[in-house]
């Protein structure tokens, strides 16, 4: 069998440098490699309080 | 058709660490699936490293190689292909070597989208929207008006939501709700009308809505949420909109956001009828992956969830039985005006990408008459009845679950 390449993708992607859509590319690659960034920083995930014993607040008006 | 590939951001986050060190490995992560009309969405539900071994049910490779190895798959597998530098992307690879495109989406700030979606023409500096997109960005703002968003409860909270989304600019709704316009909800309700009194309330409103905005598709679903009328167009939008004046209709929205992946706006008010006449609203942005229903903040009536979902009949009996001086001093427009508004800024900042979490907000008015607005993080709890069910789409089995049962026993 053959390498599978997912090159044809990629280049099915928008290109045309001052529309709309590349706006909106650029905005979803910069949220990406700020991902890749974080996980070569090793950040630990955020934070999350995860205390079984504490009762978990509720909320009280449910109503409109 | 149209297929997606949904992947929560906690979920990438987590491949994302372990590609940096094994850039050539594989993730296999199982996979939900959502079957609509349209097309077929692929919804991500954990992440695997394990290269071996037989895999049962439907799963999505993630890669940071643009190259694959072959792998044997007796159905399509969706690839997800996030590089280091460059365009993320999503195809189905077919074992005959078809390879058809898919959209990515990404369950995080700003919900990207790959490749984008279709894009509204921007506003000119003096036209209509013109100061939305200058406060929210051009990226937010094609992101908002370009989704399309269920309200599940068309009341006092409901109307306004809709009315409001649509100023903003966005053109594709659904309405659910099974109730009716009475006298009472004419005071406080957006757009109804004495002469819709009688009418279903989210048919009324639906078409007061369009004699406002030509151009919109917006769509009433005449029956409770946790019909399966409902489900169809709820599969089929991109937010679920929850602003029931009911737990189960509320718990029903948090099964489906954690089911299908969309993000979950919920917005509850309330001016209770005890001795201090306590005022307030609770608004929450819940992202599947990040949070759930009952790890932010759960429901306030438990029982009214445990009636919901004994049976259709038990439902209907509840709702016929309620009256609202039984379960409210009243209602106040002006506390409805700003739940929803909350709930909007919520939404927006999330589109922004300011906003990178879960949220709950709860505003309280106190005896003196002064507000205050706290803000609470996700508390996971390893008995969550909800997580679990990350991503089943409709492999969904029944019987549903309810609330743990320490919150049923203290309600």
């Amino acid at each position: 069998m053959e390498t599978l390449t997912l090159e044809p993708q990629v280049q099915a992607l928008p290109s045309a440098r001052d529309g709309v859509a590349w706006v909106l590319t650029q905005a979803g690659q910069a949220y990406l490699r700020r991902l890749w960034e974080e996980a070569e920083r090793a950040a630990p995930p955020p934070a999350r309080p995860a205390k079984e014993s504490a009762p978990a607040p509720r909320v009280r008006f449910s109503l409109d | 058709m149209s297929l997606r590939v949904v992947l929560p951001e906690g979920l990438l986050r987590q491949a994302l660490r372990r590609l940096v060190r094994e850039p050539s490995a594989w993730a296999f992560c199982p996979a939900g699936v959502s079957r609509t009309e349209e097309g077929e969405e692929w919804l991500v539900r954990r992440v695997e490293f394990s290269a071996s071994g037989q895999r049962e049910g439907p799963f999505v490779l993630l890669t940071a190689q643009p190259a694959l190895r072959p792998f044997p798959a007796a159905e399509g597998t969706p690839v997800v292909h996030c590089p280091r530098d460059g365009q993320p992307s999503a195809a189905l690879f077919h074992p005959d070597g078809r390879i058809e495109p898919m959209t990515l989406r990404l369950l995080g700030p700003g919900l990207p989208e790959f490749p984008p979606p279709p894009t509204r023409p921007l506003p000119s500096a003096e036209g209509r929207w013109s100061r939305t997109v200058g406060a929210l960005g051009e990226v937010a703002w094609q992101r908002l008006v370009g989704l399309r968003y269920a309200i599940v409860g068309c009341g006092r909270n409901g109307s306004l939501m809709a009315a409001n989304l649509i100023r903003l600019g966005v053109r594709s709704l659904v309405l659910v709700d099974s109730d009716h316009v009475e006298e009472h909800h004419l005071g406080e309700m957006e757009a109804i009308a004495p002469q819709d009194i009688g009418r279903p309330k989210a048919e009324a409103l639906a078409e007061r809505l369009r004699a406002w905005e030509p151009d919109l598709s917006v769509r009433p679903i005449l029956h409770s949420i946790t019909a399966l009328e409902a489900l169809p167009a709820v599969k089929a939008s991109d937010v679920l909109i929850v602003c029931a004046d009911n737990d189960g209709a509320r718990w029903a929205c948090g099964l489906l956001s954690v089911y299908y992946l969309k993000p979950l706006l919920d917005v509850g008010t309330g001016v209770l009828r005890n001795e201090g006449r306590e005022r307030g609203a609770d608004v929450r942005l819940i992202l599947p992956g990040d949070a759930c229903l009952a790890c932010l903040g759960g429901v306030a009536h438990p029982e009214q969830v445990a009636v919901t979902f004994r049976s259709c009949a038990d439902e209907e009996r509840f709702q016929a039985q309620r009256h609202w001086q039984q379960e409210r001093a009243g209602s106040l427009r002006s506390l409805n005006l700003l739940a929803v508004s909350l709930a909007l800024r919520l939404w927006e900042e999330f589109l922004r990408g300011s906003l990178r979490r879960s949220l709950w907000l709860h505003l309280e008015f106190d005896g003196q008459g002064l507000p205050s607005l706290r803000c609470h993080e996700p508390a996971p709890s390893r008995s969550c009845p909800l997580c679990p069910l990350l991503g089943q789409g409709d492999a969904f089995s029944t019987p549903l679950p309810l609330p743990a049962e320490s919150q049923l026993e203290g309600s």
